[in-house]
């Protein structure tokens, strides 16, 4: 019989994050300052990545674990978090009317669920992770529908497309459950290593990872993301593109290893069509667009398909590297939003490609920084798009998958097109949209700067980067081998 | 004794209903009337599998989905009302403000 | 080591430019371009005592540096240079300072990023002809895209941005598969270090793919004939910097590449693939030269005729014994000077006029008497005219050649006469015929234009009349890549 330990040092910031969204929808009514809610939210942030480091690796009865890689990886997104809420104090300011308050506090509830997912050691607890992460978004991304109204379209189709996924995900739970009769991930390995109940499991990964996929806009289920991103407000999108994407890649591959270790090279075969198709359409549909933010909507599409590529070997390296390039594209996505939200400043019809012609005369500095991150989008060294995108060809190879690799390089080479237009339209044309030129507020050129500062740096010296990564990864599954 | 396949052919057809229906219809509260289908008709494989095995983590995981369910039936009418009163549409193939 | 550290001085000084340039206010554009020029000046003092300090007797690598730089792949900071790469060295930076001077009065708009571009081209340069790892080599072989890729895009003719994009995707595409050779190089032998991997063996079929992979890349960058057709294109809508960068150093890096990755890597594969090879430079030098006879762009013609002069490199290369290769690396070098010098001339009159169509001009012998005997000098060095550096080049080749097979160098050799024909029916139509639209009176040449033009001149003629010393630069290390060729 197993002793639950109720250890609620290991919940402590959870328990943390729940408790500031709940002070801040609590005490919104009665403060008129719109701006307490941002600074409470920077302090606890702040405070938590300190706080991080300090709280106890241990269970919290057996569906909730602290150990090296949730709190690596969360401690990754935290720092991405912390950008997010920079970019959103910026761009908030552009919408007076808007409620400040219930924007940071619903921001809590679903970092809360992304720490729930990381820690989650059983299906279930993933599920309801997954769960309190996206409701919150539901709303987020309709926040501005005072001022657009067709945001609530693109809320409703997330919406649409998160229930699908609830759906599917509860069919494989069902699955496993109905298989195995245990929903813990130790369980069902143990169960897999045996050699029992191989078709069963794999017909649930088959869901699983459809599910996940929505989430993460793969190919067949990526219809959503375009709309979803154009509605939401530019730091949501953000969110969405860059957090979101990277915590549930970061919990697929801990399921891979620790639930669906004795299966990972068939669940590499089922990802191998998927992730081509992902890129592919990604790439080609990216070279339409006209507006910047369905443009990197299309792109974001296509660089989860190359991070996915990472997992198709089965290889615990490559599952490394995927996270590496998630990390990337993070930043890469806080940076490029940060530009637009400068853009938007200006005029909000910078969003569509055609209008930025010239703005690099009037506005050079920016011009510069968006060159570097549509570079490291395309994936043209020394910058760090180039470097995560080689370690997935590495493995690639590597694992014997050459076919793959060369047919990901192909496209590779049509994905670069669209950022390619952008430059020259940025660079090359002549430009004739009127606009004022607005100051550089303190946060957002922090947060540009670091992240400028962040892409260049991995992009010619990523090895600290990388090893902080694999070694997580490696720790974590030494200490799953001891555990069996 | 109702054998236990009973339980899991209905689970499937009302799963395969829910689906259906949110694949093909087009007005959005029938679409979440079908979403709660399909999450009902897991809860009650989940109920069945625990009936049969005599594990009580089935029921658990039933109560768990009807809160979820109830939170996620509740997220998607409010998105439903507010469409219907910022621009007076129900159905989905009339919401086509993003193309492409 | 005495000298540890000074190819890291080359290589990274221009940064220091570029930070000054950076914190420049953009409304001073004179102070900008004088830091640009110090900046150029300097890193090419310390290439010249590069070559001063070079020890040609010794065919190793020198001035080695090895640092870890990405350990979990094992690849290295490696830097150093040989016979082959030291004169490359020298020529960069010497291209990057005259594209400077030339480009002073020339660019009136985003002065800032343009010496911006111009830097960074140069780093990117001197990395890939330094660089010894070759995941190191790759990352400086893709980063020379983006400033070129600007270079022409902004500053370029007006039909600067289809010919930009397609050089963008050219050459991008061409070096993805040089990326998947390298990945597969590195899996199989567990390191990027290029002299670990001379001697290396494989399967055949291996070999001729790894190869493949790897000529791909280099031959779009050459071009070579069937992948020639972005460079009229590029060269013909860049700046006159940009044509001189493209002309002087991007184009040779193929050929710098062929030399010290495929012949050294890949001797088996070589082998069977240089008689293709010596057809396409044929194809290439005639065709292209043909070509040059059609055109009525200035700019173009020299652009085809790079590709005819490139044709020469080739099959200098390709012919596979120390003469032949010689004059090859020899050949590169000369063409830089050359096709840059050429370009920088365009440059010049099309700064004052604004066209480009041979048509337009005529009779420039009587009023701009000075730049027509600078053109006469370069256009006699592009045909190869004894006593100017072309005739070397072309002649060592043309031997090397000889000994390989006989038949290619009859064609070859039309191929030269080609050349003097379109050089100097161009010269007759430009500096002779009567002109169409009245009689020039341009203003004559700058400081800056005669200060980027003469030391072309002084090279074409030290090179074509004492051609050692840079011949025994070479030799040591050339006559020790052939030495895995059977």
């Amino acid at each position: 019989m197993v002793t639950l330990s109720l250890n609620f040092g290991s919940l402590a910031l959870e328990l943390f994050f729940l408790l500031s969204g709940i002070f801040i929808f609590m005490i919104d009514r009665f403060i008129k300052s719109k701006s307490y809610a941002f600074w409470l939210s920077f302090w606890v942030i702040l405070g938590s990545m300190v706080f991080i480091l300090f709280i106890p690796f241990g269970d919290f009865t057996r569906a909730f674990r602290i150990d090296f890689f949730s709190s690596s990886i969360k401690f990754l997104l935290l720092i991405g978090f912390f950008f997010v809420l920079l970019l959103s104090d910026t761009h908030l300011n552009n919408f007076p009317g808007l409620n400040f308050g219930e924007f940071y506090g619903l921001l809590f509830f679903s970092l809360f669920g992304i720490f729930v997912v990381l820690s989650s050691q059983d299906f279930l607890t993933l599920f309801i992770g997954l769960e309190l992460m996206s409701i919150p978004l539901y709303f987020l991304i309709a926040t501005q529908y005072v001022y657009r109204k067709e945001s609530l379209e693109g809320a409703l189709k997330y919406f649409i497309a998160g229930a699908l996924s609830g759906g599917l995900y509860i069919l494989f739970l069902g699955i496993v459950y109905y298989a195995t009769g245990t929903i813990y991930f130790e369980e069902v390995s143990k169960r897999l290593a045996q050699g029992l109940l191989k078709k069963e499991l794999l017909l649930g990964a088959v869901f699983f990872i459809s599910a996940l996929s929505i989430k993460l806009s793969l190919v067949p289920f990526h219809m959503w993301a375009p709309d979803a991103y154009e509605a939401s407000p530019l730091p949501i999108t953000a969110f969405l593109s860059g957090l979101i994407k990277f915590a549930v890649m970061a919990v697929l591959i801990k399921v891979l290893i620790l639930a669906y270790s004795p299966l990972k090279i068939e669940i590499g075969k089922i990802l191998i069509p998927i992730s081509l198709l992902t890129i592919l359409i990604g790439s080609l549909l990216a070279i339409r667009q006209d507006n910047l933010v369905r443009l990197l909507a299309y792109s974001s599409i296509a660089h989860v398909g190359y991070a996915v590529l990472g997992l198709v070997s089965g290889d615990f390296a490559g599952y490394g590297f995927s996270l590496f390039y998630m990390f990337v594209y993070l930043f890469t996505t806080i940076g490029s939003f940060g530009i637009m939200i400068y853009l938007v400043r200006a005029n909000r019809g910078f969003l569509e490609i055609p209008n930025l012609a010239g703005i690099c005369q009037n506005l050079p500095f920016i011009s510069l920084l968006l060159l570097i991150f549509l570079f490291s989008l395309a994936g043209v060294p020394p910058t760090a798009g180039f470097m995560a995108k080689f370690y997935i060809f590495l493995m690639l190879v590597k694992s014997q998958y050459i076919g793959v690799a060369i047919l990901a390089l192909l496209v590779s080479v049509i994905g670069a097109y669209p950022y390619i237009r952008v430059i020259k339209v940025i660079y090359m044309d002549k430009g004739h949209l009127g606009y004022y030129k607005p100051t550089y507020p303190i946060f957002l050129a922090f947060s540009l700067i670091v992240a400028t500062f962040i892409v260049i740096l991995l992009g010619i010296y990523p090895r600290p980067m990388l090893d902080f990564i694999q070694r997580t990864l490696f720790l974590y599954i030494s200490l799953q081998f001891l555990q069996l | 004794m109702i054998p236990f396949e009973y339980y899991v052919l209905l689970t499937l057809l009302l799963f395969c209903i829910g689906l259906i229906g949110v694949l093909f219809r087009r007005n959005l509260i029938i679409l979440l009337v079908s979403f709660e289908i399909m999450m009902n008709a897991l809860m009650i494989l989940f109920a069945s599998i625990s009936h049969y095995t005599k594990d009580v983590q089935g029921y658990i995981i039933v109560f768990f989905l009807i809160a979820l369910a109830a939170a996620e039936a509740g997220v998607g009418l409010t998105l439903v009302v507010l469409l219907y009163r910022k621009l007076r549409k129900v159905y989905a193939d009339e919401i086509n403000y993003f193309r492409g | 080591m005495a000298d540890f550290g000074l190819l890291s001085a080359i290589l990274w000084f221009p940064l220091l430019g570029i930070a000054a340039i950076i914190i420049t206010n953009r409304s001073r554009p004179d102070t900008i371009k004088v830091i640009a020029l110090i900046t150029a000046l300097i890193d090419f003092i310390l290439s010249i005592l590069l070559l001063y300090r070079f020890d040609f007797t010794n065919a190793n690598f020198q001035f080695v540096e090895k640092i870890p730089w990405l350990d979990v792949i094992n690849s290295f900071y490696f830097l150093g240079v040989d016979g082959i790469s030291v004169l490359f060295v020298p020529l960069s930076t010497l291209v990057t300072l005259l594209c400077i001077l030339i480009s002073w009065y020339s660019i009136e708009e985003k002065v800032k990023e343009f010496y911006l571009a111009l830097l960074f081209t140069n780093i990117a340069m001197v990395g890939v002809f330094l660089s010894l790892d070759l995941l190191l080599f790759y990352v400086f072989w893709e980063a020379l895209l983006i400033p070129m890729y600007l270079i022409i895009g902004i500053w370029g003719g007006p039909r600067r941005i289809y010919s930009t994009i397609k050089f963008f995707l050219y050459t991008f595409f061409g070096s993805i598969f040089m990326l998947a050779a390298i990945i597969y190089l590195f899996l199989q032998f567990g390191t990027f270090d290029y002299t670990l991997l001379i001697g290396k063996t494989f399967t055949p079929q291996v070999e001729k793919l790894l190869f493949l992979g790897f000529l791909l890349a280099f031959a779009v960058k050459v071009p070579m004939w069937p992948f020639h057709t972005w460079l009229p294109d590029a060269h013909t809508e860049a700046p006159t910097a940009g044509s001189v960068i493209l002309a002087g150093i991007l184009i040779k890096l193929g050929g710098y590449g062929m030399v010290r990755f495929l012949l050294p890597l890949f001797p088996q594969a070589t082998l069977f693939f240089a008689k293709l090879i010596l057809v396409l430079s044929v194809i290439a030098i005639i065709y292209a030269g043909l070509a040059c006879l059609w055109q009525d762009d200035l700019k173009r013609l020299i652009a085809y005729s790079s590709v005819s002069h490139m044709g020469f490199v080739t099959l200098g290369i390709f012919s596979l014994n120390p003469i032949g290769i010689n004059g090859a690396i020899l050949q590169m070098i000369n063409h830089g000077i050359v096709t840059g010098a050429l370009f920088m001339c365009v440059g010049v009159i099309y700064d004052r006029t604004h066209s480009r169509a041979i048509n337009y001009y005529g009779g420039l012998a009587t009023t701009f008497p000075l730049y027509a005997a600078l053109f006469m000098i370069f256009t006699l060095a592009s045909i190869g005219l004894p006593g100017t550096n072309g005739f070397v080049g072309e002649f060592l080749i043309l031997q090397g050649a000889f000994m390989k097979d006989k038949a290619m160098v009859i064609f070859a050799a039309t191929g030269v006469i080609i050349g003097a024909a379109y050089m100097l029916w161009l010269y007759q139509r430009v500096f002779f015929e009567k002109p169409v639209s009245g009689v020039f009176n341009l203003p004559p040449l700058r400081w800056n234009e005669l200060l980027s033009l003469i030391p072309m001149v002084l090279l074409i003629f030290l090179i074509g009349l004492y051609p050692n010393p840079f011949l025994d630069f070479m030799k040591t290390s050339v006559s020790k890549i052939l030495a895995n060729i059977p």
